[in-house]
């Protein structure tokens, strides 16, 4: 299994090629990101396992590094390692972690920019009225299951629904003119591209996405042949609809990736 | 059939399946009980994707193929014993899978596939492959 970090790293080193190069055999991206000069890209990093931000970022005046300190202890960084970085308003400034250094040469060159204190709220809430309740707060708030899925779906008040990507999805459905699902998950499923009407396929890094035969040629075509039609049988039952929903969709879907990766267009 | 195996085989599948033993991904386990399936709740679907579906597939086909090697293998006398009525060797994988609740119309299938299988062996693992793999099948197992 790839882990996240290696899965953004080979995007990072390679990807922008190699990833635009074979994607525009589905016609999906006319590797817009090389040719069109007013080409922009939103592009979201969540990371699902959470982030020491108290570690990321660290405030470099005395009083504030010294009360920083006192709440880490032993985990407390170094105020001399820190990566210090300009902060208008805050003369002491931050200090970024030792290891972020590209982090900080972005951030000399203002192209990049950090975001405190956001969170999934309702309305912005103070701690103190937080705590005399009365303000309506997020369901579950400091549950990290609860949390993710409210940020994945924007949906505050609730633990499900449809994502905010798969309803952007939703949307822009008519635009799509190939045959490839725009939402295109490779760590399994994705709340955020889960849409009312939509629904994004995944696929799995390093495993063949395709059927495997068996058996005589005879044998195996009449399989399959018996495989689709069983798939449109029984559809009054939700759950059975849904499971031959994934699966009709990611044989169709198989067709074109597989024949995009081996070169041929459709 | 023996409840276990040394082959990797088995733990490489269930990971690739998003259902590693006993090594949920995180905390809360293989999947949230806020998913939704479509408009209802189906918290098992978040792991099953485009991706998991296949993989579901080619897992039942390995096995059928002896993909466990000498740790699990299969017995097919009592579906061999059937034939040449092949209406009763696919009742016998109805009632063994599926415990009888196949549809009339996923039987005409099977048993259509089943007739184009040129040998007995192949007719045996094509009703079982065909049921194992079904939705109907997945969703109750």
């Amino acid at each position: 299994m790839r882990s996240r970090r290696e899965f953004l790293k080979t995007c990072c080193a390679c990807g922008a090629a190699g990833a635009a190069l074979r994607l525009t055999r589905f016609g999906l991206i006319a590797a817009n990101a090389q040719s069109s000069p007013g080409y922009k890209a939103l592009v979201c990093v969540y990371l699902g396992g959470g982030n020491d931000g108290n570690n990321l970022v660290v405030p470099l005046s005395t009083a504030d590094y010294q009360a920083y300190a006192t709440g880490r202890n032993v985990l407390a960084l170094a105020a001399g390692s820190l990566l210090p970085i300009p902060v208008t308003g805050a003369p002491s400034g931050y200090g970024l972690h030792p290891r972020m250094v590209q982090t900080k040469s972005l951030y000399d060159q203002k192209k990049a920019a950090l975001v405190f204190n956001v969170g999934t709220l309702v309305r912005p809430t103070t701690r103190a009225q937080y705590r005399a309740g009365g303000n309506p707060v997020p369901k579950n708030l400091f549950s990290h299951s609860d949390q993710t899925n409210q940020w994945q779906t924007s949906n505050t008040a609730g633990t499900g629904g449809a994502g905010w990507g798969g309803r952007v999805i939703d949307l822009m459905q008519s635009l799509n003119t190939t045959t490839f699902p725009p939402g295109v998950s490779v760590a399994g499923a994705s709340a955020m591209l889960n849409g009312v009407q939509t629904h994004a396929i995944s696929v799995s890094p390093g495993s063949r996405f395709g059927l495997d035969s068996f058996g005589s040629g005879a044998g195996d075509q009449a399989r399959q042949l018996a495989m689709q039609q069983i798939l449109t049988f029984d559809t009054g039952v939700s759950p059975i609809a849904s499971a031959s929903g994934v699966t009709t969709s990611a044989l169709k879907t198989a067709q074109d990736v597989n024949a995009a990766l081996s070169g041929r267009r459709r | 059939m023996p409840a276990w195996s040394t082959n990797p085989f088995v733990s490489d599948k269930s990971e690739e399946m998003a259902q590693r033993i006993f090594y949920a991904p995180s905390v809360f386990n293989y999947f949230s009980p806020g998913f939704r399936a479509g408009t209802q709740l189906g918290p098992e679907f978040q792991i099953f994707t485009t991706a998991t579906s296949l993989i579901r597939i080619n897992f039942v086909s390995t096995l059928l193929q002896g993909g466990f090697g000498s740790d699990v293998t299969l017995d097919l006398t009592p579906y061999l014993g059937d034939l040449p009525n092949t209406g009763a060797m696919v009742d016998r994988v109805n009632m063994n899978l599926m415990g009888g609740l196949m549809s009339q119309s996923m039987r005409d299938s099977i048993l259509a596939a089943v007739a184009k299988a040129p040998a007995n062996s192949e007719k045996v693992l094509t009703a079982v492959y065909l049921t194992a793999t079904a939705s109907q099948y997945q969703v109750e197992n």
